[in-house]
């Protein structure tokens, strides 16, 4: 097992990035996931849809580390995350990912500007040049005048914007985004699809991306669908 | 003339407009069309209160009676707004014309520029309705240009062409009340004859996706202009209305097969 610093930054693009095998998930009773596979490629932005409770959220939890599967595999570069000690893996979320939860998870005694420096003071960077870099991401996903304001005192748009904002702001290599733009209009998810799709380019970023709006799906290279726990498979023509 | 229009000519006036309706349809000329349909609104009212059956195109004078079949039967005044008036080259070249004057080719160019997620104009459509504008006093010659080329015939818009397509473009549109669709009519004919409905419906998604992919690329792109972005999310919400539909329906053979399985 090698550290996240170890993991390629030349992308090789026969070997995935990230790949999950066979996942199985079970809430209790419920089997949200069951043989589930995909594969996220360096530098690709990859829409994940399907019905609702067809598993797409306890896939991104799966695929960002912080839910442990049942069965299967979930590699990154070339780590098992699945089997990865809790330390480790808490870690190399910092360093490597950033994620959108599909609820907010904001902090909500923090201000906008404070939530998304954040990650940033983690990291070990001074408040100042954090609040700094915070306030120019906030801009990129068209917040402002609001950096003040609290999560309760947020639109669930704004607060969409704040998260993405966020997740970003670290320069992750592989961002994890469940329903970025489900509190948007068409227009303002149009601006924030821009800045993320923007980004990600401009950094060679990967993104997982879950929707179920077919406009937004179509910012991503590529789409797999998920239907009870697992990818639909496609014909050969597709 | 068709063998339903002489009993259509029974219905007198609103008869007779119905037939110079549905030849100007044929004749693909919508302009015509619309100046029949301009008539005072007495004449309108008849035609509201007739039904004509679209198949054998028969004026029905009775609602009752064509409410009953109710799929193949129109108000004449539905039927002329849902097919007839529609988008028409002419008053797309009569606002072309209104920048000032041009030529064919030129229209040609612009209109394929501007509309370009449209289908291309013909060059034969361009001209043909370039004459019927100026047969209908809607625009006029204006001069040559050789421009160092082959020589070109000039046409401009006349203050009645400027009066038409003011009043064209401020006309609400009608939403159609019926929709049929080449999608749609495979999944029906593919459930009928047992074929794999759903298999069709993920590769025709899939198909969807990347016209829907392709356009979401255009219309980011830097430096599109705003007919680009307009066209471009105007074909992108349609695909989208398709792709929903095909969401559900999906759906919906998934619950049918598990109810067949099941009993
Ligand atoms: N923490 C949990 N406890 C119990 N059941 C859960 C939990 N999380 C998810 N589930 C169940 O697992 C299934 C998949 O849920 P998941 O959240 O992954 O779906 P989803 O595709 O993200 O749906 P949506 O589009 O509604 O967000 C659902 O049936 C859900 O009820
Ligand atoms: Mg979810």
């Amino acid at each position: 097992m090698t550290d996240s610093s170890e993991i390629p930054e030349s992308p090789d693009s026969t070997v995935p990035l990230l790949a999950a095998r066979g996942l199985a998930k079970a809430h209790g009773p419920t089997r949200a996931l069951h043989g589930a596979s995909v594969e996220l490629h360096h530098g690709e932005i990859l829409a994940v849809t399907g019905a609702s409770g067809s598993g797409k959220s306890t896939l991104l939890h799966c695929l960002a580390g912080i839910v442990r599967p049942d069965e299967g595999s979930v590699v990154y570069g070339d780590v098992r995350l699945d089997r990865l000690p809790e330390k480790r893996l808490s870690e190399l979320r910092r360093t490597d990912f950033g994620v959108v939860f599909q609820f907010g998870q904001l902090i909500p005694e923090l201000t906008a500007v404070d939530n998304v420096a954040l990650p940033l003071l983690l990291a070990g960077a001074s408040r100042g040049e954090a609040r700094a870099r915070a306030g120019e991401w906030l801009e990129r996903f068209g917040v402002l005048g609001q950096e003040e304001l609290r999560p309760g005192e947020m639109s669930g748009g704004q607060a969409q914007r704040v998260s993405l904002a966020r997740a970003l702001v670290t320069g992750p290599k592989v961002v994890f985004a469940d329903e970025p733009t489900g509190a948007l209009d068409s227009l303002a998810g149009e601006q924030v699809m821009s800045a993320l799709v923007h980004t990600a380019r401009e950094s060679g970023t990967a993104v997982l991306l879950i929707t179920h709006d077919a406009q937004v799906a179509a910012y991503a290279d590529r789409e797999v669908q998920l239907r009870d726990g697992a990818v639909v498979p496609l014909g050969v023509t597709a | 003339m068709a063998p339903w229009a002489e009993r259509l000519s029974r219905y007198g006036e609103a008869g007779e407009t119905a037939i110079t309706l549905l030849d100007a349809r044929a004749d693909d000329d919508a302009g015509a069309a619309r100046a029949a349909y301009r008539k005072p609104g007495r004449l309108r009212a008849a035609l509201g209160a007739g039904r004509v059956r679209v198949g054998e195109g028969v004026l029905d004078p009775s609602p009752k009676r064509a409410r009953t079949a109710h799929e193949s039967h129109y108000s004449l005044a539905t039927y002329i707004e849902c097919r007839v008036i529609r988008m028409s080259t002419r008053h797309i070249l009569l606002g072309l014309l209104a920048g000032g004057p041009s030529h064919g080719y030129d229209l040609k160019r612009r209109h394929d520029e501007r509309f370009p997620q449209a289908r291309p104009l013909a060059y034969g459509q361009v001209y043909t309705t370039l004459q019927r504008l100026v047969r209908d006093g809607l625009a006029e010659v204006d001069g040559t240009d050789s421009d160092g080329g082959p020589e070109r015939t000039m046409y401009r818009s006349t203050d009645e062409g400027s009066r038409e397509l003011a009043e064209w473009a401020a006309e609400i549109a009608p939403p159609a009340p019926f929709v049929t669709n080449e999608i749609f009519a495979k999944v029906v004919v593919s459930i009928l004859a047992g074929g794999d409905p759903a298999g069709y419906l993920r590769e025709q998604r899939a198909a969807h996706m990347r016209r829907m992919r392709e356009l979401t690329a255009v219309k980011t792109a830097v430096g599109s202009d705003l007919a680009t972005v307009l066209s471009a999310d105007y074909a992108l919400n349609h695909l989208d209305a398709d792709l929903r539909w095909m969401t559900t329906t999906a759906a919906r053979l998934i619950t049918l097969t598990a109810e067949v399985d099941a009993s």
